[in-house]
């Protein structure tokens, strides 16, 4: 029988391959120079998948194999899928912490559609006629007025809502440690700048998505907070007044915020988040993640577990428990009471106004900077200009540019994927933590005045103490690093364990121990192939293979 | 949760300190209001306010033109008799019976003139109306919650919690020690905000879980520690705690 | 293959993690019909994911697989052969299209020209600005009214007064927002009086001249020996001086709030002399 192309493929339903059809509707059959070799009839020449002594394993062909198969088989997909069950990935607790920030984004899209759903963005003025009794007859935004409705009438809204804004909550603090154990561990080294370049952009779109989020409510505080916006940008030289007349549509307050606040949180920052977010994980995936030292971790391996099924099922666990934890958190805590804030008044103010927690750095920043203004000529540098916008964008700047200061003093210019402890770097380390002392009593300000009234000091002290505290913490807490790091560095650690290297189980079943492959690092002693890592040479297909055959 | 960390600082020294120097006199039955009302004040306020109420510098400010709802109205929160002129005057145990509040707003009360008490009923108040009002004026010290908040200078706007509603009228016609008065609000819009703030304190705004009323900061903190917190732990189970303790296991392939 | 013991405590607590997480499941649709969406709903939802993470990962960590193993990680540099496809590649764009350098230039300026074009659409977003903040509501002889559309009675006796004020037939408008306070008039500086109060009467724009906030915090502060009056914003905690022309004492805000001129009309109510001298609130680099 002609093993032919097209007569291969059963479900076209063509008449039996025996026959070469005739010229007609189908056309006439390839010459057989042209034909497509079809691996699975065993025509492409030299594949070992198809020889003779296949492990048995080949054999099993179910239904599900099948299916996967005709999709594979359209892509050429088959060696990838593969490689990317068995791709290994290193275990440490710390490197969840990226994944536990993607659940969160997860639980945001799906919550977030469904407040979507209800959530009208629009500040038209309408009177609230719903089941909250302080507010009735009040005049209000429908922006404000749907968020009361999801909140109060709708059933589960409450629920949906309060998990939307405890997972933004969350998602940015697992994005700062997850950044901190990157950072700490010298993760961002080459050839991972990009990821890191990538990462800190991630960071900001989180600070946007969730600033444009909680002020969709149009609600008393987060207007309050839209009101300084206003401020900073137009404290902006040259471009300050014409861009708020173009972002607001007029002077304040105008009426168009709300509405174009609304597509820029529910699309354009989702949409760069899964584009950054892809390009992220793909980085990742290509460069394979960064491991700790440790006998049998080389420059050239990665030792952890393999996709499926151990990674993946852990992975999969980590989501649903975080989505239980911020459910959890949904359920029993309040958070945004925004029917207790009432519809933005813009004459109306109330204490305790800050924002949510993640931009609470630029809130104290503006809090705690003395009263700076420049004059030049007839023209002002104000206040704003340096708390809100200069302080910042230096963060932020020096944030961006971390793997090249790095690069630029250790003149290291080698490949990393072995990670460092904390205190083998003590320079890093301690710069890193003065960053954060520095970031910190920033956001200590933004909360000044509820500092000071929980404590009782007066409000002037706090700020004069945080004043002081930005200038002295960072020095003080880069020194005491420092120490640390050398005071620990010394000792001998866990790192270096007596255990030996690595231990090689043959195809027979047997162990040996064999020689510290750490003293041996470009696995010169290993086979040739162990530089490609080809899915032969996988740990797991072998000892599979080995396990069917004993 | 503001509260209880306030609670040590403020009522325990003040309380401290009055049992000292402010002993609860004894009852005195069938005593004719302003003979009491003049003896009790001889007795416990003249040290600070001057035995006419003209006040005594450095101690306490003079009662003139003060009116009969301010002095009904420090009395009943027990922010009076007060040891520290120092302190805020702060809301505490009631120190007097109910004749003598009376007998001595009666008589200090007559200090010149000023505002009397006013008859507030909050069930007659317009919530909606009573809402704006306060968001307008009242929010910016006491926030939108009712919990209170610093106001800079060591002083506080106190919580409403526990405030009824003739309090709430005493103090808005009267603005007591930090707070300024609003002679502008009609008897209506002070009906209209107790009814208000009586709707705050049922709704339980500052209840353990909304985090005492304290708004973004305390959801922050709560992000971290009930979140962020338990799912790091999370992570250090899932994951495994050290890396490099044991070699891996490492197949020798027999075919190349 | 390095599997683990089979662990019995692990697989009994995965079994009743997944047993718990159905029994959340069905509590929480049991919650939603029965309109308990505050407890019911929300925790067993919480308790079916919870348990369902706590299961897979359970049966992942402990049963059946216990892996440790290592893959060859594949170098990343560009190798030798990829520099010289690059280099012949560069060499035929060179000799092709890098010679018709009038083309290039010429496409790139049509490039540009075409962003340039499509700029204009982002104008629309809002008007060009024509000194709109530089004008209130306020003007000479407005009366003062508040938020109800009262207006305020200049006998009103009490001290330390505060009031949110507008001018009539402009209420709610935003920047003609007021804070009106009523001190003893002995307590107002020289300035504050020539700026326009009368009677005690000081009025400043309420919007705080820092970031905009409404600036609603008087405070006075009589514990001995002085009495201290503040105006304080609530956001940022600027604090200005209300009976000196609400100059700047406190806080990060640099500038006082803008006085408005007061005076007494025929039938005792308050009014405005005259409008704001300036614009209100934060201002742009060019306002100094």
């Amino acid at each position: 029988m002609t093993e032919s192309f097209s007569g291969a493929n059963d479900s076209v339903g063509r008449a039996s391959a025996s026959e070469p059809p005739d010229d007609g509707v189908w056309g006439r059959e390839p010459p057989e120079e042209n034909r497509v070799p079809d691996p699975s009839k065993d025509e492409i020449e030299g594949t070992s998948a198809t020889s003779a002594e296949a492990p048995a394993t080949r054999q099993r062909r179910g239904p599900m194999e099948r299916y996967v198969e005709s999709v594979l088989g359209r892509m050429g997909g088959g060696s990838g899928a593969g490689k990317a069950l068995r791709k290994v990935f290193p275990s440490h607790f710390s490197f969840l912490w990226g994944e536990v920030a993607l659940y969160c984004f997860v639980v945001l899209l799906a919550t977030g559609t469904y407040l979507t759903l209800f959530y009208e963005g629009s500040q038209s003025e309408v009177v609230y006629d719903g089941s909250y009794e302080p507010l009735r007859g009040t005049e209000m935004s429908a922006a404000y007025a749907s968020t009361l409705s999801i909140s109060l009438d709708v059933k589960g809204g409450l629920l949906i809502r309060q998990m939307h804004h405890w997972a933004a909550l969350v998602f940015v603090g697992a994005i700062a440690l997850h950044m901190a154990r990157v950072f700490f561990t010298g993760a961002f080294r080459k050839p991972r700048e990009i990821n890191w370049v990538v990462g800190v952009l991630l960071l900001i779109l989180s600070l946007a998505a969730g600033f444009t989020g909680y002020s969709l409510p149009d609600d008393l505080l987060s207007g309050t907070g839209l009101r300084i916006t206003h401020a900073i940008i137009l404290a902006i030289p040259f471009v300050g007044e014409r861009t708020t007349y173009l972002l607001f549509g007029g002077e304040w307050p105008g009426t168009d915020i709300i509405g174009r606040l609304y597509p820029v949180h529910i699309l354009l920052i989702p949409a760069l988040i899964v584009a950054l977010l892809g390009l992220h994980l793909g980085l990742v995936w290509r460069q394979k993640h960064t491991q700790f030292k440790g006998p049998g971790r080389t420059e050239r391996n990665v030792v952890g577990e393999q996709v499926w099924p151990s990674f993946a099922m852990k992975s999969i666990g980590l989501m649903f428990m975080t989505a239980g934890v911020i459910t959890a958190m949904g359920a029993l805590f309040h958070v945004n009471a925004v029917w207790l804030y009432g519809p933005y008044d813009t004459a109306a103010a109330t204490s305790y106004s800050q924002p949510d927690w993640y931009i609470g750095f630029l809130e104290g920043s503006v809090r705690i900077l003395p009263p700076w203004e420049t004059r030049i000529g007839g023209f002002m540098i104000n206040h704003l200009v340096f708390s809100a916008i200069l302080i910042p964008g230096a963060i932020f700047g020096a944030l961006l540019v971390v793997p090249w200061i790095e690069r630029r003093f250790t003149k290291d210019d080698a490949e990393h994927h072995l990670l460092d402890r904390p205190r083998d770097a003590p320079i890093r380390t301690a710069t890193g933590a003065a960053a954060i002392a520095f970031v910190s009593v920033l956001f200590l300000g933004g909360s000044q005045d509820v500092i000071a009234g929980t404590l009782n000091i007066s409000i002037g002290h706090v700020t004069t103490l945080l004043q002081v505290g930005a200038l002295v913490a960072p020095p003080v807490t880069w020194y005491v690093t420092y120490r640390l790091c050398r005071v620990l560095a010394d000792r001998p650690g866990a790192e270096r364990t007596e255990r030996g290297g690595a231990v090689r189980r043959d195809s027979s079943g047997g162990y040996h121990s064999v020689a510290d492959p750490s003293t041996d690092p470009d696995g010169a002693n290993g086979d040739a192939e162990s530089e490609t890592g080809t899915p032969g040479r996988d740990v797991a297909h072998a000892s599979r293979s080995s396990e069917t055959t004993t | 949760m503001k509260l209880l960390l306030a609670l040590p600082f403020g009522s325990a020294a003040v309380a401290g300190l009055m049992s000292f120097t402010a002993p609860t006199p004894a009852a005195q039955p069938d005593q004719p209001a302003d003979a009491l009302g003049r003896k009790l004040f001889t007795t416990q306020c003249a040290s600070c306010h001057g035995s006419d109420g003209e006040g005594v510098e450095d101690r306490g400010p003079t009662l003139v033109g003060e009116g009969e709802a301010a002095v009904d109205f420090v009395l009943r929160t027990g922010r009076m008799p007060m040891a520290d002129p120092e302190m805020q005057a702060t809301s505490g145990p009631v120190r007097y019976s109910e004749e003598e509040i009376e007998a001595l707003v009666a008589y200090a009360g007559a200090f010149g003139d000023g505002p009397q008490i006013p008859d507030v009923d909050a069930d007659e108040g317009d919530l909606a109306a009573g809402g704006e009002l306060y968001r307008l004026n009242c929010a910016a010290c006491h926030v939108a919650s009712g919990s209170g908040a610093a106001i800079g200078g060591g002083r506080e706007a106190p919580s409403l919690a526990a405030s009824s509603a003739t309090e709430i009228g005493e103090s808005i016609v009267v603005g007591p020690g930090a707070m300024p008065a609003f002679d502008s609000f009609t008897e209506s819009d002070i009906n209209g905000v107790a009814a208000y703030v009586r709707d705050l304190q049922r709704a339980g705004t500052t209840a353990i879980d909304g985090f005492g009323g304290a708004g973004p900061v305390a959801e922050g903190l709560a992000a971290w520690l009930l979140g962020l917190i338990p799912l790091i732990a999370i992570t250090r189970w899932i994951g495994s705690p050290h890396e490099g303790r044991d070699a891996p296991i490492e197949v020798e392939e027999d075919t190349p | 293959m390095s599997g683990g013991p089979e662990n019995v405590r692990a697989a009994r607590a995965a079994t009743i993690a997944f047993a718990a997480a159905t029994v959340g499941g069905i509590a929480a649709a049991v919650g939603y019909a029965t309109d308990n969406t505050g407890d019911l709903l929300g925790l067993g939802l919480a308790v079916a994911l919870t348990g369902i993470g706590f299961g897979f990962v359970a049966w992942a960590k402990y049963l059946d697989l216990n892996e440790y193993v290592q893959q060859a990680r594949e170098p990343l540099a560009v190798t030798a052969a990829d520099r010289e496809v690059f280099a012949e590649e560069r060499a035929l764009t060179d000799e092709t299209l890098g010679r018709r350098r009038l083309l290039l230039a010429l496409s790139g300026a049509a490039l540009l020209s075409l962003v340039a074009g499509f700029v204009g659409p982002i104008g629309s977003l809002g008007p060009k600005p024509r000194g709109e903040r530089d004008r209130t509501a306020w003007r000479q002889g407005s009366r003062l009214v508040t938020s109800e559309g009262v207006p305020v009675d200049a006998a009103s006796d009490g001290f330390d007064q505060l009031v949110t004020v507008f001018p009539e037939g402009a209420v709610g408008r935003d920047d003609s927002q007021v804070v009106l306070l009523r001190v003893r008039p002995d307590l107002l500086s020289e300035r504050t009086v020539e700026q326009g109060a009368v009677e005690g009467w000081v009025a400043y724009s309420k919007i705080c001249t820092h970031a905009g906030c409404s600036v609603g915090l008087f405070g006075i502060d009589d514990r001995p020996p002085d009495v201290i009056r503040q105006l304080v914003c609530p956001c940022h905690q600027s604090v200005f001086d209300p009976v000196d022309a609400a100059k700047p004492v406190g806080g990060p805000a640099t500038r006082s709030l803008p006085q408005l001129p007061l005076g007494i009309d025929a039938d005792g109510n308050l009014v405005a002399t005259d409008a704001f001298d300036g614009p209100v609130g934060p201002l742009a680099w060019d306002e100094a």
